[in-house]
Formats: structure tokens, C-alpha cells, sequence
């Protein structure tokens, strides 16, 4: 069983008593000695607070589309010691589900050309493909050039310092692809990271609101009116989600149900 | 078919801000004022309410209150050298378009 859908199976098995139990069966069981299989079962078994074992489900990209992705975005922004990087954070989730929606479908993008292959950057993304596609053809060439030029390596199993020289030859357009340039897939991976990082975190990444927590950003909160006149305080709410203000609410109106009172 | 409504004094094409002030002081002279939005019916409740009014990918960085270039779009050039374009519409927050 390779570690991504070990993983899946780990985040979905959902109950904090199953999550804190498998760890230790990971590194009992026999394994390739990856450095991405390492991280992914530690990953896991550190993921109780940041997941409940939804949203963990690839819905667009398959398991290797999604190996590549989630090591990429992972040194685009990478962990330090206070706090996760990408991966942590579940971008690739957050990736996933924008490409197998709307977004990826190009849904609210003009897609009937002209398809000028010289046209400067200024005139703005020009390319054929929706999203979705864009990411499925570039994954494929960029995977295949590196299995070229890394001894038959995938872009996962190289150390961080390739994985770098290779997004910066991919940013840089000192890798060729054969449909697809580059950099307007490499400025797309970096901008859908970002995204995935610092988006709310009901849109499947940002888990644990790890990206709000670490800038100070307080969240979907609507009203500071009780707090103008308190000075010289520190800021110390709890960041606030989409995702959290539709829960309180659904606890209210639980709450409502239960007295009678609707 | 075109639909013929009643003539007023002065028309704004796109309800904005300045559009605002300018419907206030022509209607304070006395004139009538009909200001023309173009895209669906909007609200302040539901559409701007809280806390879906806070989602900046929505909104920022989709751009999900602009008209939708799948719709209608536009063509644009930089110099006269240059051939005009259509906007296709961001891939991602970083296009400079």
C-alpha cells in the first residue's frame, strides 16, 4: 500500500482512539524506508487536532498526480519549526476539490480563443486549458522530464534541494514542456498554494487555521463594535472560520429545537 | 425585444459610487434619475450578510461580483502594435491581467 492512500485510510478512520493507535502499527510494518513515507505516517499521527478525518478524500487527482502535488506545494511553502508547511495544512485537498469543481472546469473563464501561443504576459493567461487540464498535462510532462533527467526517479523521491532546482527551472522556463509553458503552470501551483494556504479553512486547506494563527489574522468575524474602546490589549481571540460560524449556528439552532422555542 | 420605459431626466450607466452622489444631487435638483446595473439582483441581505461576505477567495481573489467573463468578455491591447486579446479570466490570483 503506497503512504498516500495509507494516509487517506489513516485520516479517514476519523476516531481519535484509531489514529492514536495505527501510527505504531506503521513503523511496525514492513516499509520502503521513504523519507516521504516517514513524514506522511508522522504527518498522520500528528493530524488529530488538524483533521476529523474529513475532507481527506481525493476527488480530481489520482494517487501519484497527488504525490507530486503535495511535495511540490510542500516546498513552496514549506514547515519550520513552529509551524506546518503546505502539506500540513492539506493544500492538496484544498487543490483537489477547486479542481474538480468550477474552478477546475474553467466555469467562469472565456474558453472560445483565439489560442496565441506569442502572447506577452501582459495580455494575461492565454492557454487552452481550464485549470483542471492544465494541471493533469503539465503533472504528466513534468513528472516524465524528471524521470528523464533524475535517473527514473519520481519528483517525490528527490531531495528537497532538486525538488527545488526543479520548480525553479519550471519557474524560470529552463524546463520545456512539450504543451504547456512552465511558468504559467509553475505561477498557477504557486498561486492555488497560497490560496490553499491562507483560504478559509472550509475550503479544505489551511487545516487547524495554522496559516491564520501563525500571521495573526483574526477570521470571518463581523462585529468589533465591543472592543473599540479597549485599548492597549492584545489581540487574543481565536481565529474564526467560515466553517466554525456555520457550526455555532447549527448548535444554536440545535439548542432552539431542544427548548421549544421555534 | 427592447423594452421601452419611461423617459427621465438622467440615466447612470453603472451604479457606483460616484454614480451615488451624482443620483443624490440631480435628484435634489429636481431631476428624475434612473441608474443602470447590469448582472443579477443583489441584496445586502443575503448577499453581503455576515459571514459569507468574508470569504476573500470568493470574492478577492475569484472575483465572484465581477461580470463573468464566460458571459460576455472583453479585448484588450497594451500598444497599437499589439494584437487585442480576450480576457479568459484568471487561473489564479498571481495573473497580472
Amino acid at each position: 500500500m503506497d503512504s498516500f492512500s495509507r494516509r487517506n485510510l489513516l485520516k479517514s478512520a476519523g476516531l481519535a482512539g484509531a489514529a492514536a493507535a495505527i501510527p505504531a502499527m506503521v513503523s511496525a510494518a514492513p516499509s520502503n524506508g521513504s523519507q516521504a513515507e516517514a513524514e506522511n505516517a508522522s504527518a498522520a499521527s500528528g493530524a488529530s487536532g488538524s483533521t476529523d478525518g474529513l475532507g481527506s478524500f481525493l476527488f480530481f487527482f489520482n494517487t501519484e498526480e497527488a504525490r507530486f502535488v503535495e511535495a511540490a506545494v510542500d516546498r513552496l511553502i514549506p514547515p519550520d519549526d513552529k509551524w506546518g508547511g503546505a502539506k500540513m495544512a492539506g493544500v492538496i485537498y484544498f487543490i483537489d476539490r477547486q479542481l474538480a469543481g468550477g474552478y477546475g472546469a474553467g466555469a467562469h473563464m472565456y474558453l472560445d480563443g483565439p489560442w496565441d501561443p506569442n502572447a506577452p504576459p501582459q495580455q494575461g493567461y492565454q492557454l487552452r486549458y481550464p485549470p483542471k487540464e492544465l494541471y493533469r498535462t503539465a503533472i504528466g510532462e513534468i513528472r516524465a522530464a524528471v524521470r528523464d533527467g533524475h535517473n527514473n526517479q519520481e519528483f517525490w523521491d528527490l531531495s528537497p534541494d532538486v525538488m527545488d532546482k526543479v520548480l525553479t527551472g519550471l519557474e524560470h522556463g529552463d524546463i520545456q514542456l512539450k504543451s504547456v509553458p512552465s511558468p504559467v503552470f509553475f505561477e498557477t501551483l504557486l498561486a492555488n498554494t497560497i490560496e490553499g494556504y491562507f483560504a478559509d479553512p472550509a475550503y479544505g486547506g489551511n487545516r487547524d487555521m495554522v496559516a491564520w494563527r501563525m500571521i495573526g489574522f483574526p477570521g470571518a468575524y463581523a462585529q468589533y463594535v465591543g472592543l473599540v474602546d479597549k485599548y492597549d490589549l492584545p489581540y487574543a481571540r481565536e481565529p474564526l472560520s467560515l466553517a466554525g460560524v456555520a457550526a455555532e449556528a447549527a448548535a444554536a439552532d440545535d439548542m432552539q429545537h431542544k427548548s421549544g422555542s421555534l | 425585444m427592447a423594452t421601452r420605459m419611461k423617459p427621465v431626466d438622467a440615466v447612470l450607466i453603472g451604479g457606483g459610487l460616484t454614480a451615488a452622489v451624482l443620483g443624490k444631487e440631480l435628484a435634489e435638483a429636481g431631476h428624475s434619475v434612473v441608474a443602470l446595473e447590469r448582472g443579477p439582483m443583489r441584496q445586502t441581505i443575503p448577499d453581503f450578510q455576515s459571514p459569507g461576505m468574508h470569504d476573500e477567495l470568493k470574492y478577492s481573489v475569484r472575483h465572484s461580483l465581477m461580470e463573468d467573463v464566460s458571459v460576455q468578455t472583453l479585448s484588450f491591447r497594451n500598444f497599437p502594435h499589439q494584437k487585442a486579446l480576450p480576457k479568459i479570466g484568471r487561473a489564479s490570483c498571481r495573473e497580472r491581467v
